[in-house]
């Protein structure tokens, strides 16, 4: 159906990707050779190299020109790709620098190799135009999410966090193959405008039941309820740079395969009906559950984790208002990168503790930690109050965004979920606020200055900096 | 050129603030900080002394039909809010803007007096870290400007929260043992209530969206409400706004039943902070009821405002003097008396009648103002007792500091409402309107100037007057300590005490600053009285 030379051509439209993905393979071949006995020297090389290339991805975005897809092509190139690529752009640079210091002698070119093969797959989701490729670009975050998983750490905890995360992925993934066939038996296509078209129509019980299969596969890569399960279990049992990793990448699929399945640049909103219940229902569930379980955390990566499922939840319903609507949804992007900003931040400042403290994420060494480092403390206290919301930062703008789509929605059902993310939004102020005040807790006579790797100072100035430049320029 | 003020003053306390705190911790010291602080917030009082003469000549544009017209304005096309195309109909985005108003200004002079004084007497009673006290403080009073120079629902709203953090460290790392978790528990109470204020906000933006045209802008909406005073179809959606504000603002004005977060607040924090919280702080809420609630909403206001909301306000009067009268802490007496004094506002603006309205709006600057130097006047008892404890410590101090006394039994008269003092004309204002409208109502608020005038001077007796009685603990901090205040001090609250006895003779000073404000409020209200008559006179019920 599709002959050689054609698919050539689509791949020209994702170039991007294409460079992460030749690069990563490029760096796994280049580990085999074993070259450097200094662990330094190689990981700096490698992580230079890994910054290289995703500057490189930068440069071919840059030059790519949006063009017309030709009809039932495997790609397209409009906003959504190029989101998607800023953000695992964004998401790279971020997690390079977390990964910096702690990467297993020996594995850095296996490390950054299949990190780049996992960014390359958010970008060709982003880019998909067809249920064949959506899948495989989902995929590809996965399966090289489950080899860092089980790279990244090396006893039992790690095992039980791999073995949990490969096997719902896996699990997961069936299920949305499962709707996928459907949507191909109802539509007879696999090009997703065509199957949108041809299902937009007849809102049959068949088409809920595919749609919501497909839904619930995505569900998994976001933590939405019913598959939030593993996410505090794997934040907790991974190295911190796979937790920080698995608080972006995988939530960054999801919602790519989300407004890819319900209609990519042009939301149709002839489909409302058929799912934006759905969604309201699980964005409600999602986010209260997840604020009310991280409120009672005694560890940072589960209260992380927990936090990560509330913002799922948020732009849930800023993709529900979005869909009955029929507007674009570009402000689920910018949620997703100002929270890039944000959580990769609070990702950097527990690595730090971490280290410090021996390997313990408990709430209780967070104590005190002005006193400790304090300038690493202003990164995580601008980081945190832009997580609950407030002025000065840019997760402000999120949320406002957020509520104000919802209102201009104009339905009952979204308003509701709306005040019940604004309950939520203060139940996770509590926690926020909480760590922000253990941060100054303690008397100043123990103070012992501990100095952050520079790399993670580098990461946590960033996404300081982010947070606070992109309130002023949104 | 005049309309750079705006920003500058909003601006430059937050730059100077923040740049103090990072300068603090590499290469600043503490006494240049502290100067910087009070220079700056010497230079904040003179531009709003700029700003009052500019709004005295600026006239605005009064024929446009709107309510809130800044006769001042900066509203550059740089600051406007692109949001992406969420919003399709409306692409080009928001333009954001700044205005100063009479009420605006009223709360920006009031604020840079309470500033400086606040950083001044903080000379002599923070004991540590002064740079830093002056840095959180600027940092709030920019959030405080850009509430009060507002002219759109975003930057209200951003003004309004962005105090919150600054406050957060004033209580926390000045107060008494455990102000951390008072501190916490302020924040996280205050933050409760500015989510549903974001959705009252928007759902104002909401209801006024002609033909999907949808505006930010305060004279806009207020102009656009002002014209739909009548409609009655609207009561249902202006109610569920009204309670939405009512529970944001309430909270941060400590309206009764949200006034939960006083003791343990005021009971830890400095002072000082003290002041600041208790004189402008609390104003965000009463701002926001007159800049949100009165233009935005005027059906709701008309149905629940004098009688709920009124209602509340004379409870307050009350019960805050109760409650002031069984303190025996000296800040938490003082924030019981500060919140009974509120209630005078709450009952004048939601009389919702000219004399009631700018009954109250002059009773917020006099609130400000007394309030403000009697929390002083208790930070330097304070620190010269070691304690604010009444039932414990010094007492008889009238023959020690014969000076610090008299004027905090100066403003503490001036509290109690003495007439010939700004107090009295306020509490007169709003307590006539109020009879206009609910006379029982306005009898309970009555009772509380008995109560006030029986806890100040209850106070005056036992910690002022009476025999001398020396704290053998506290003997050392004593000895130590200063003498009698200071020139600084005599200089702050000599001010404050002029203004008290100006406003007390010649209120009408203050009032023109208002009056064309309140005017054009009481005439919205009094659209909406009307056709709330008129509906149910002839019998319709549209709820």
């Amino acid at each position: 159906m599709i002959d050689k030379e054609s698919i050539l051509q689509q791949l020209w439209a994702v170039n991007h990707a294409n460079v992460l993905l030749l690069a990563g393979v490029f760096f796994i071949a280049l580990g085999l050779l074993r070259a450097f006995s200094n662990t330094r020297l190689e990981r700096t090389f490698y992580g230079i190299g890994t910054l290289a290339v995703l500057a490189l991805a930068t440069g071919c975005m840059a030059i790519s020109t949006s063009h017309e897809a030709s009809p039932g092509a495997l790609f397209v190139s409009d906003s959504v790709t190029l989101s998607g690529a800023k953000l695992a752009i964004l998401g790279g640079v971020f997690l390079t620098l977390l990964g910096w210091d702690q990467i297993r002698s020996g594995r850095a070119a296996d490390h950054y190799g299949v990190m780049l093969l996992m960014l390359s797959g958010l970008m060709y989701a982003a880019a998909a135009n067809d249920l064949t490729s959506l899948f495989l670009g989902l995929e590809l975050v996965s399966i090289p999410t489950t080899v860092l998983l089980s790279m990244s750490r090396n006893d039992n905890w790690g095992r039980e966090a791999t073995l949990k995360y490969f096997t719902l992925a896996a699990f997961t993934s069936a299920i949305f193959l499962l709707g996928a066939s459907y949507l191909y038996g109802l539509s007879g296509s696999t090009c997703l405008p065509t199957i949108l078209e041809a299902i937009s129509h007849t809102p049959t019980p068949l088409v809920r039941i595919a749609l919501g299969l497909a839904l619930c596969g995505l569900c998994f890569r976001i933590t939405a309820v019913p598959f939030q399960f593993y996410a505090p279990d794997v934040f907790a049992g991974s190295a911190s740079y796979m937790a920080a990793s698995m608080s972006f990448v995988p939530k960054v699929a999801g919602f790519v395969g989300i407004v890819r399945l319900l209609g990519g640049a042009q939301l149709q909103s002839a489909m409302a009906e058929t799912v934006v219940a759905l969604l309201l229902v699980i964005a409600g569930v999602t986010m209260t559950l997840g604020n009310c379980t991280a409120l009672v955390q005694t560890r940072m990566r589960r209260m992380l984790a927990y936090s990560s499922m509330a913002h799922s939840g948020y732009l849930l319903i800023a993709v529900a208002a979005l869909l009955s609507m029929g507007s674009t949804p570009t402000i689920v992007f910018d949620y997703l990168m100002v929270y890039a900003a944000m959580t990769l931040g609070m990702f950097a400042l527990m690595t730090s503790v971490e280290q410090a403290s021996g390997g313990s994420d408990e709430l209780a060494c967070f104590n005190g930690l002005h006193f400790r480092s304090p300038w690493l403390t202003i990164g995580g206290v601008i980081c945190l109050l832009s997580l609950t919301g407030l002025p000065l930062t840019a997760g402000f703008w999120a949320k406002l965004q957020v509520f104000l789509t919802s209102v201009k929605a104009d339905r009952l059902d979204i308003q509701v979920v709306a005040i019940v993310m604004a309950i939520n939004a203060t139940i996770a102020a509590i926690y926020y606020l909480s760590l922000v005040h253990r941060f100054y807790q303690g008397n100043q006579e123990t103070r012992t200055a501990s100095r952050p790797p520079l790399s993670i100072s580098i990461a946590c100035a960033l996404s300081g900096t982010l947070t606070a430049v992109w309130f002023f320029y949104p | 050129m005049l309309s750079m003020i705006l920003p500058t003053i909003v601006l430059m306390p937050l730059a100077v603030g923040i740049g103090l705190l990072l300068a603090r911790r590499c290469c600043l010291t503490d006494a240049v900080g502290e100067a910087i602080g009070l220079i700056t917030a010497s230079v904040l009082l003179m531009l709003s002394i700029l700003g009052y003469v500019a709004v005295g000549w600026g006239t605005g544009d009064v024929e446009s039909g709107a309510v809130i017209v800044p006769r001042l304005e900066f509203a550059p096309s740089w600051l406007s809010l692109r949001l992406p195309s969420v919003i399709a109909t409306a692409p080009s985005g928001w333009q954001l803007s700044l205005g100063l108003d009479g009420i605006g200004l009223s709360m920006v002079v009031l604020t840079a007096i309470v500033t400086l004084s606040v950083l001044v007497v903080a000379r002599s009673t923070v004991t540590h870290d002064r740079s830093d006290f002056g840095a959180w403080t600027l940092f709030a009073v920019s959030g405080l400007m850009l509430v009060f120079t507002s002219m759109d629902l975003i930057l209200f709203y951003i003004g309004f929260e962005l105090a919150l953090i600054p406050l957060f460290a004033l209580i926390a790392f000045w107060g008494d043992k455990g102000a951390d978790l008072a501190a916490k528990r302020f924040v996280l109470y205050t933050l409760a209530g500015s989510i549903p204020m974001i959705l009252g906000i928007l759902g104002i933006a909401g209801l006024y969206t002609n033909q999907n045209e949808w505006t930010a802008s305060l004279p806009e909406l207020s102009k656009r409400a002002a014209a739909s005073a009548s409609d009655f179809s609207l009561l249902r959606d202006q109610t569920w706004i009204l309670s939405f504000l009512v529970l944001g603002l309430g909270i941060k004005m400590a309206l009764i039943p949200f006034h939960t977060w006083i003791p343990k607040t005021y009971g830890s924090c400095h002072a000082t902070a003290g002041a600041f919280l208790a004189a402008v702080v609390l104003k965000l809420g009463l701002f926001g009821f007159v800049r949100l609630a009165l233009p935005m909403v005027p059906l709701a206001c008309e149905k629940y405002g004098p009688t709920v909301l009124g209602t509340l306000g004379a409870i307050a009067i009350v019960v805050g003097a109760l409650m002031a009268l069984a303190q025996t802490d000296l800040r938490r007496l003082l924030a019981y008396s500060s919140l009974s004094h509120v209630g005078f506002v709450t009952m004048g603006l939601f009389a919702l009648n000219e004399e009631g309205i700018s009954g109250g709006l002059l009773q917020m600057f006099n609130h400000g103002i007394t309030t403000a130097a009697a929390f002083l006047a208790a930070s330097c008892i304070i620190s010269r007792r070691g304690t604010s404890e009444l039932n414990h410590g010094s007492r008889g101090l009238a023959t020690l500091y014969p000076k610090l006394s008299a004027f905090m039994i100066f403003f503490l008269v001036a509290g109690a409402g003495a007439p010939g003092l700004n107090n009295f004309v306020g509490e007169t204002l709003t307590l006539t309107a109020m009879i206009a409208r609910q006379p029982l109502v306005a009898a309970l608020g009555a009772l509380g100037i008995v109560l006030g005038a029986w806890y100040s001077f209850r106070l005056i007796q036992n910690l002022l007057f009476g025999e001398e009685v020396l704290d053998r603990h506290n003997e050392s901090a004593r000895s130590k300590s200063k003498g009698d205040i200071g020139v600084f001090e005599k200089g702050v609250f000599g001010f404050f005490s002029v203004l008290c006895l100006v406003i007390g003779i010649y209120p009408q000073a203050a009032i023109n600053v208002i009056a064309r404000d309140a005017r054009q409020l009481g005439q919205v209200s009094s659209v909406a009285e009307r056709s709330s008559l008129t509906i149910s006179s002839v019998g319709g019920n549209h709820d």
